[in-house]
């Protein structure tokens, strides 16, 4: 090797950007300046009573009710209803997460099919476009009268709801990322030798991915969203459903309490899920 | 030797268009073979067609005296831009073609570490395209074809987006490796220092539709470097060669 080439070789490994990184990592912890301050504040007005509790109820309680939520015992009973809270969060969160599971992989499952066939096939998408399109108008609320009717008051109607909801990010990401696939690393693949069913696995997948998962991540985000729809829709169990209980009998601290389970789970699965697909689509990072 | 590439009478139109215009011309087994034209003449799409990747409107290519059609590992095409897959470590770059025509795991890394070394980027297995200098990405492209052993090279400006000093360094590596493994090597390019330091033998385009004005050896011998720049017969080639290519 060359003493020539040894020096690009050097320049490049330079260009590591390390300062940079470290910088990074301070504005991360930036980002939990404004959530404290809030707290304190929302601390502050519900502490002198600015506010009545029953608008807004001071962190520390509903803190305790969080605990209670997820830890309490659940013999004592303080809701009244068919909806159980202290101690029922584990059943709640687990019976939320199934639903948005169970519509999140039928969408992903559909998306991909339909968006493949988007993506490849020129016909395909001269027949389905405009009425995808007109489908995808639609807002998710507008389902919400059809699916109670069609599927009835509660499970059914929440996953078929999710369904729909999560459904376009994954069926407009694949169509999208796999009909941009340059044409050039197909032909570079074919030159040197890739057999015609392996195009797949090698090119059209990998260079969609992370487009596909982007895609992935709104949909996640949008089943997330839509649970809460299906479940005010009058399921008796999960986290939607015991918020729609405390609402009606008027404990403004565990609507809360809802809410802020409903942030932390969103949050986790994203980045569960990026961390998951990080491997495939570091490539693309700007 | 094998790997003798002739095109013979090729044509290629796109509608009315035609770009090709009965090209004839002739690859010897082992030498590098320099097509110069005036840009725009289509010089892109005779690689192209002789790549395999657009079938030709008329005449044939023929590797050592046999019809070839569609893209494979026997013409490996280096374009401007590179082949590497960005999503590719390097090592998987190089590894692509001989894992694609099924050859064993040791095999294929005995090969891409051979390979790795002869384009310096030892330290770089584990790199994505992305984080490597515009030069090395294009020694790392040609490496990539290098891997499946073709019999012919075709290589479409594979310095044209360098700079000047590193298009050089660029050429002098390109003329060592291409003695330590003798590869038919069919180079478009519009630049006529570059065709004159790379050729063995010359072969000058019209303008479109491009048809083969004149073929020339290039007398100044193997183990060339930069110092040939400085011969009076280099420079006053240059100057000539220059000109017909201005006038074609």
């Amino acid at each position: 090797m060359s003493a020539a080439l040894l020096e690009d070789a050097v320049v490049a490994a330079q260009g590591d950007g390390r300062p940079a990184r470290r910088a990074t990592r301070w504005r991360r912890l930036l980002g939990f300046v404004v959530p404290l301050v809030l707290l304190g504040l929302w601390q502050v007005v519900a502490e002198v009573e600015l506010l009545s509790p029953r608008l807004l109820p001071p962190p520390s309680v509903v803190a305790e009710q969080l605990w209670e939520f997820f830890f309490g015992d659940t013999g004592t009973l303080t809701l009244a209803g068919v909806v159980p809270f202290t101690g029922a969060g584990g059943d709640h969160l687990l019976s939320s997460l199934r639903r948005a599971g169970i519509g999140w992989l039928l969408a992903v499952g559909v998306g991909t099919l339909v968006g493949l066939m988007l993506g490849l096939s020129a016909l395909a998408r001269d027949l389905l476009d405009p009425v995808l399109n007109a489908l995808r108008a639609v807002p998710i609320f507008a389902w919400l009268p059809l699916a109670l009717v069609w599927f009835g008051i509660g499970e059914g109607a929440a996953r078929a709801l999710i369904f729909i909801g999560a459904l376009w990010p994954v069926l407009v990401a694949v169509g999208d990322a796999t009909s941009r696939v340059p044409r050039s690393y197909v032909e570079t693949a074919q030159m040197l030798g890739t057999p015609r069913r392996w195009l797949w696995r090698k090119v059209y997948l990998p260079s969609a991915l992370p487009e596909v998962v982007t895609g992935l991540r709104l949909s996640l985000t949008l089943a997330w969203t839509v649970v809460i729809v299906g479940e005010l829709s009058g399921t008796t169990s999960g986290v939607g459903a015991m918020m729609n209980a405390a609402r009606e009998s008027g404990r403004t601290d565990q609507v809360v309490v809802g809410i802020l389970v409903f942030a932390a789970v969103g949050l986790v699965a994203d980045v569960l899920l990026r961390l998951a697909t990080r491997r495939w689509v570091r490539w693309a990072d700007a | 030797m094998s790997g003798t590439l002739v095109a013979r009478g090729l044509g290629k139109a796109f509608g009315d268009l035609v770009v090709l215009d009965g090209i004839d011309l002739e690859a010897q087994a082992g030498q590098v073979l320099a097509v110069l034209g005036p840009s725009g003449c289509g010089k892109s799409t005779l690689l192209r067609v002789l790549a395999g990747f657009e079938p030709p409107t008329s005449g044939e290519v023929l590797l050592d005296g046999r019809p070839v059609s569609g893209p494979s590992p026997q013409r490996g095409m280096v374009a401007q831009a590179g082949g590497l897959f960005p999503w590719l470590p390097l090592r998987d770059n190089l590894a692509f073609g001989p894992a694609a025509s099924g050859r064993p795991a040791a095999e294929v890394r005995e090969v891409v570490d051979e390979l790795l070394s002869a384009t310096g980027l030892d330290g770089f297995a584990d790199a994505l395209p992305k984080q490597l200098s515009g030069g090395m990405r294009q020694r790392a492209s040609i490496a990539q074809v290098l891997a499946n052993r073709p019999p012919v090279l075709l290589l479409d400006e594979p310095f044209g987006a360098l700079d000047a000093q590193t298009r050089l360094r660029m050429h002098e590596w390109l003329l060592e490796l291409l003695a330590e493994r003798p590869t038919t090597t069919l180079l478009v390019t519009h630049d006529v220092e570059e065709a004159l330091l790379l050729g063995d033998r010359l072969c000058l385009l019209s303008n479109r539709p491009a048809t083969v004005v004149d073929t020339q050896p290039v007398p100044f011998g193997t183990g060339r470097g930069r110092a040939v720049l400085a011969d009076p017969a280099f420079v006053r080639m240059k100057a000539a060669v220059l000109e017909r290519v201005l006038t074609a």
